[in-house]
Order: structure tokens, then sequence, then C-alpha cells
């Protein structure tokens, strides 16, 4: 890379500038699987940040050793390792949670966002700056998660965290619970982040991306635009 | 064969692999714009689903589970998810250059896709036999195009529509989903085994 | 040639051998520990629909109790004789039904009396807010207490006999494969005791 990047600016990325969520669109399937409540978002995410902080740490470790040709398969074997050490824990430490979350743990494997920042960060930047990246991309799916969970939670359950909120201020909706309220929230909450960035979404034909072609995944190499 | 029937029809229609249990979304929200591509994903994961199942399943059965190395399914599945797209693409390539040329751009998307691995691993979860195990992934797949060719539709005369700024794009097609996904609920009338 | 091929495939090699090798040190870590859990877990879920039991021995699969001549439905996966001060004061079933959402897994407390003494859904995939409902108390209390002579039938109203049970609204067949796996329990407890 040209500019030397501030570790403190590629902390915060994650965070807001290039939500993994919200403004990448990447990992989708357990942003809207699991989030039937935050107390899931929030272990879920935590897992995810896990898997993303050493498979970027061990990437960046081995990105001048590794041959392109094998690049893909190391990649695979480096995330997998990594998510399955964290299925093990939860299993062992966190058995509840692991309940509750289910096969969308195993599937952080294929979680886009860990394989397009495998790609476009830690191939290409030092050990440290990868773990920081990994780590600001985690917080940012992680409160994304959180929060679309909170909204859901609420609204369909009259709950957050397991604690009663809403008491007798409205009739909970089971419907947020339930498929079509995740689509329908997050729906809402990408508009809204949409709205307050003041960003435009560029309908791209960004189809294709990464060796592993997770979509969005050319947005993602440039900021976010198509 | 009434349970292979109701496996068919579970995963199609009741638990619908897209609307139901959010698995294979990412190509799902970005590639259902138009109807042919919608096909050409569909065609494509339907085929590399059947397959995976199969050879996962032989994997876990002969050399996973004898072994008692079931800790590394989740890694043996994926690579063995990455190695068929890549052998499929490659055969595609040599001996059906024209169907390489319509599928081709789809099939990496493939390997990321959480319906693949998901159904690996829903196999493993309700612990399917060989047959049922490749049913359930061509049911899999079949409601992801059926999902997918919905939407796809739908997006296209989105694509005309007057959409509030914020929504356009991605949040447009997520509430459109929600609807979809809600019509998919309707088919709980469906009686089960 | 070395550059070639040899040298990425070594190098692959390598890095799937220690990150395997990492992943089975943390599984020989972790798994005496799942395992542990896993069998609290059932001691626990046990001793959720048998209240009154101490331990649970002698745990006998479908399969043994076919070959022990007794007429076992292929749902039965388990039956775990229930003992107080080293007698035996009844059974808990594990059977297998199928719901709406698939297979489920339901654990029948039963006595020498056939009694039922608890009920509980392990493992379902029902839908939340409806047939999820089958796994509460509202529901399964009742079963509670009762030994009817003969199966118990799902009604959608107020039940008139003890063998009724009145079913979930909008979860019938919930309702009804939940109730369908009790009656194989009792069928199984009823041959072993051979009583009413």
């Amino acid at each position: 890379m040209a500019e030397r990047k501030k570790p403190l600016s590629v902390l915060l990325n994650g965070l807001i500038k290039e939500n993994p969520t919200f403004r990448l669109l990447l990992g989708m399937c357990p942003s809207l699987a699991v989030t039937t409540m935050a107390k899931n978002g929030l272990g879920m995410g935590a897992a995810a940040t896990f898997v993303l902080v050493g498979s970027n740490l061990v990437i960046s470790l081995i990105r001048k050793i590794v041959p392109d040709k094998v690049r893909i398969p190391a990649y695979i074997t480096v995330i997998g390792t990594f998510t399955t050490i964290v299925q093990l824990l939860l299993a062992a430490f966190l058995p509840e949670l692991n309940k509750q979350l289910g096969i969308y743990i195993p599937l952080i494997v294929v979680n886009c966002i860990i394989f397009a920042r495998a790609e476009m960060f830690a191939q290409k930047n030092g050990p440290w700056l990868s773990v920081l990246d990994g780590l600001g991309m985690g917080a940012g799916f992680t409160l994304a998660i959180t929060i679309i969970g909170s909204v859901r939670e609420i609204l369909g359950a009259g709950t957050w965290m397991g604690i009663p909120v809403t008491v007798n201020l409205f009739e909970p909706a089971i419907m947020f619970i339930l498929p079509p309220g995740g689509f329908l929230v997050m729906g809402f909450l990408v508009a809204l982040f949409n709205k307050l960035t003041n960003k435009k979404d560029k309908d791209s034909e960004c189809e294709t991306g990464c060796g592993m072609g997770c979509p969005g995944c050319c947005k993602a190499a440039n900021g976010g635009e198509a | 064969m009434k349970e292979l029937f109701a496996i068919l029809i579970g995963a199609i229609l009741v638990e619908n692999f897209v609307l139901s249990k959010f698995l294979g979304i990412c190509p799902f929200l970005g590639v259902s714009k138009k109807t042919s591509t919608a096909l050409g994903m569909s065609g494509a994961v339907v085929f590399v689903l059947v397959i995976s199942q199969a050879v996962t399943w032989l994997a876990n059965e002969y050399l996973l589970k004898p072994n008692n190395l079931e800790y590394l399914q989740t890694i043996t599945f994926i690579l063995v998810i990455a190695a068929l797209v890549q052998f499929v693409e490659t055969v595609l390539k040599k001996l059906m250059p024209s169907l390489y040329k319509a599928l081709g751009v789809y099939l990496p998307l493939i390997t990321t896709n959480c319906a693949v691995l998901g159904s690996a691993l829903i196999f493993v979860e309700r612990e399917y036999t060989f047959v049922e195990a490749v049913v359930f992934g061509f049911a899999a797949g079949l409601g992801f195009t059926l999902a997918l060719i919905l939407f796809s539709g739908i997006r296209e005369r989105l694509e005309t529509a007057d959409i509030p700024e914020a929504f356009k794009g991605m949040p447009m097609t997520l509430v459109a989903a929600s609807l979809v996904s809600i019509t998919f609920i309707g088919f709980a009338g469906l009686i089960i085994g | 040639m070395f550059k070639e091929i040899i040298r990425p495939s070594l190098i692959l090699f390598l890095v799937c051998a220690i990150m395997t090798g990492a992943l089975a040190y943390v599984n020989g870590v972790t798994k005496p520990i799942i395992d542990e859990n896993n069998k609290i877990a059932e001691q626990e879920s046990l001793k959720n629909v048998y209240n009154d039991a101490e331990n649970f021995l002698d745990v006998k699969t479908g399969e043994a109790l076919k070959t022990e001549g007794i007429d076992v439905s292929d749902n039965i996966e388990k039956l775990y004789t229930a003992q107080k001060g080293g007698q035996s004061i009844g059974y808990v079933v594990s059977v297998f039904s199928s719901g709406y959402g698939g297979k489920m897994k339901i654990l029948v407390g039963i006595d020498n009396d056939l009694n039922i003494k608890g009920i509980s859904l392990v493992s379902h995939n029902e839908t939340p807010g409806l047939g999820a409902n089958a796994a509460n108390p509202k529901f399964t209390d009742q079963f509670l207490g009762k030994a009817p002579q003969k199966e118990f039938n799902v009604v959608k109203r107020i039940p008139n006999d003890d063998s009724e049970i009145q079913a979930i609204t909008a979860a019938t067949v919930t309702s009804k494969a939940v109730t369908k796996g009790v009656n194989e329990a009792v069928d199984l407890v009823r041959s072993i005791v051979g009583g009413a």
C-alpha cells in the first residue's frame, strides 16, 4: 500500500465508515438468522471477532511465505481452524449460547467478512495492523447485529437481553422474531444507516470478487463504492 | 418414501432455505437482479449442492466418524466444497464452454454460499442417511431457486419504482424479501410426517 | 518443477499440518469438558421430568429392548430406570416424534403405576411463539399426574376427561406429535410393568 495507515483509523474504520454489516453488506446469513435476541447477536459477534482477529493475524504472518497458487486453500484452512476452535470453546464453556447459535457458529467459516478482510487487508498489511482491522471489523459487526437483535427482541418479545422493557406500552409482534421480521428490520436499519452517513447506494454490478467469490468484495476493496 | 417427500416439500416450501433459514442470502441479495442471472446462479447452486452433499456425506461417514475426527467436520466440508467448485469450474471450462460462459461467473460465489455448507451441517445434525442427505440438498437447491426467481421478478419491477433515496438498492430488496418471506409462512398449513 | 509444484504443495501441507495440530490440541483439551457438560445436562433433564428420583440407571436403548422381546416402537430412543433409595420407582423414556419442524425429542417420566411424573421437550425445531409453546408447562402440565386407561387424545376444545389433551391454538401438528410421543412412552412402560 502506498500510504502508511494510522492504527487508530484502521481500528475505527470497521465501526462506521466501512461497517461490514450496514455498509459492506457482508455476512448477511448470520446477521439475519441469529438476531432474534440481542444476547445472541452479542455472542455471535464475539465469536466472529475471535475468528476474524485470529485468521487476520495468522494470514498476515504467513502472507509472504504462502505462494499465490495455494493462497485460497491456505486461507480456508486457517479460517476453518479458528472457526472450529471457537466451536469447541463455546461447546465446552458456554453450552447455552452454543445451543442458541446452532449451525451458525460453524457457518462463520463462510462468513464473507472474514474472507474479504483476509484478501483485502491481511494479505497486504502487517500483523499488528491486521489484528486492529480484525478488531475494528469485528466490533462493527458485533455492534450492528446486536442492534438488529435488540430491535427485533424489543419489538418482537418486549424484552431486551431477557429483561422485560415494553411492559404495557404495546403488544409485542411475534413477526419480528420470525424471518420476515429479520429482513424488515435489516432493510430499515440499512436505509437508516444510508441516510445518516449520507451515502447513496450506487447499485453496482459488483457480483463477484475475491478468490472466494464473496459478493461485494469489490465493494469492500473500493471503500464502499461500486 | 414418504420421509423423502416430506424432506423435499419441507426444504422447498415450509422451511425455505433463503426465506426461512437465511441460508444463501449473500448471493440471493446480490445476484437476483435479473431473471436470467437468477436462473444461472440457481442452476449452478443445485448442481453443486447435490454433488457436495454426496461427497461430504461419504467423507463424514467413512473418514471422520470411524476415526473420531468429528471436530474436523467444518474444515473438511468447506475444503471439499471449495475443491468441488474449483473442479466443476475446470471441467465446465474444458468440456462445455458455452455453459461455462453462462454459469462460470457464479461458480466461485457458491463456495461461500451458506446454503451449501449449511446443508451439510444439517444432515449431520439430523443424522440423515445418504439418500436423505442428497434429496435434502436437491430440495434446498430448489428452494433457493424458487426464492431467487421470485425475487428477481420483484426486483426487476422495483427498478422502475419511485423509491426514497435512503432505501434505494439493498434496503428495498430486504423489505421486499420480508414480504415474500411472510407469504412463505403461509405454508404453515402443510402437514408434514 | 520444484518452485512450480512441490514448493507450494509443501507449504500448503505445512500450513494444514500446523493448523490441524492446533485443532487437535484444542479438541483434546475441550472434549472431556464437553462430554462432562453433556452428561450433566442429561442428568438435569432427567431429574426435570422425575423430580422424586435420586438417580437414573440401567439405561437401555430401543434396540436393546427389542432384543429382550419387548414390543417397542421405533421412535423410542432410551429407557432409564428411575431409582430412589436403591429401589426402582419408575422410568424415564426418551422418545422421538415427528413435529412440524422435524424430529423432536421428548422425555417422559412415568412411575410404576403409570402416572405421568413429568414431560419435557428436549430438542425441537418448532415455530417460536406457536409450536414451540408445546415446551411450556401450560401445555405439558396437562399430562401430569394422569394414568389414563386409554391413549391420550388431542382435542381442540376443553377436555372432557383425563385422556383428552387440549391442543395449542394454531399448533395442532406439534400438539399431536408431543401426545403421540407420550403415548408411545406410556405403552413401553406398560409392557414392562405388565400393568393396566
